[in-house]
């Protein structure tokens, strides 16, 4: 998720999001078959192109608007804005996923714990802010001092 | 995205995951990973490349990822100390969650730091230091090193357990969320 924030944080996989229904349905074997020729090419993990993000996390999040990065051909790529990473990554809550959290918040405005819950209002739906409710917690006190 | 269609997604997901893995030389085993943190690595891109490896492409030789000691560094700080006994609890954190046998190296008291190292940005924060005692994971705490019980939880893990869920024919999506849940907390403790 680091990989586009200058972050000396480097990435073994890509998780990624696909936005329309039908044109994943439609171009799903050339999909796999290109991925798969890009993993032996480069000898990479199989999981490089990782879609469990989105498997898990289809109901819990709020998609945003992105911006787009690359294009090719009929294939756009959009990198979606540091504050729904920064939120992803409150709500997931491990040591590693607080780092990166320190790395991204003074890249955004957020200063205090009220704009990080708004940050989650925002992206998070309501029921997945319920399930990770400990996390959270941990995340914003953990980021933020006695607020 | 339809049920459906995420259910293409996962189709995607395990045949991806039959591919025979490409496993680079050298494999990123614990003490691989040791190196690179002391030669500089992001000390979590490192431990990533190793959870990487015991959870994905290598996780059918978990004792060989874990098998050799960590190498010191002719240049020891206390950085490098910090590291070598977080590198030595995870070590012991994981063999014991994945019943893989534990190494002798890990018990070595080389890697008990003499003072607390406290993984929190708030370290002055009295209560958040008693919060950390409270759920700091034993290896961790045994060698005074004290973080949140929140390490090594991971997607592919979470990934399998709903897949159970609905392999035991569980339909309702947060009832399959508490499934993989209760799992999670059952290995990893929170």
């Amino acid at each position: 998720m680091l990989l586009l924030e200058n972050s000396p944080r480097a990435t073994n996989d890509i998780d990624i999001f696909w936005l329309e229904e039908e044109a994943f349905r439609q171009t799903r074997i050339i999909l796999s078959e290109s991925v798969l020729a890009i993993t032996r090419r480069h000898t990479l993990h199989p999981n490089w192109f990782n879609y469990l993000t989105q498997i898990l996390m289809q109901n819990d999040i709020i998609i945003p608007g992105c911006k787009l990065w690359k294009r090719f051909g009929p294939l756009h790529i959009y990198i979606p804005p540091k504050k729904y990473i920064l939120a992803l990554k409150i709500m997931a809550g491990r040591d590693k996923d607080l780092e990166d959290c320190g790395i991204l918040l003074p890249q955004t405005k957020i200063k205090t714990r009220k704009q990080a819950k708004q940050l989650l209002d925002h992206y998070i739906l309501p029921e997945a802010q319920e399930k990770n409710a400990e996390q959270i917690e941990y995340s914003l006190s953990e980021l933020f001092k006695n607020q | 995205m339809t049920p459906e269609t995420l259910q293409l997604m996962a189709q995607m997901h395990e045949e991806s995951m039959r591919e025979q893995p490409i496993i680079s030389e050298p494999i990123e085993t614990v003490a691989w990973a040791y190196n690179d943190i002391c030669a500089g690595e992001d000390p979590w891109t490192a431990l990533g490349n190793f959870t990487n490896a015991w959870y994905g492409y290598a996780k059918s030789i978990r004792a060989a990822l874990v098998s050799e000691p960590l190498v010191r560094p002719e240049q020891e700080t206390e950085y490098t100390r910090r590291w070598g006994a977080f590198c030595a609890a995870s070590v012991e954190f994981l063999c014991d969650r994945y019943q893989v046998p534990c190494p002798a190296w890990v018990r070595d008291p080389y890697y008990t730091l003499e003072t607390p190292w406290w993984r929190t940005r708030q370290v002055h924060d009295l209560s958040m230091r008693a919060y950390l005692v409270k759920i700091t994971p034993p290896p961790f705490a045994r060698r005074n090193i004290f973080c949140s019980n929140r390490l090594f939880q991971n997607k592919y893990e979470m990934y399998e357990w709903t897949q159970e869920a609905r392999a035991k024919g569980i339909t309702d999506p947060g009832e399959i969320w508490n499934y993989a849940r209760d799992k999670e907390i059952s290995i990893h403790g929170a």
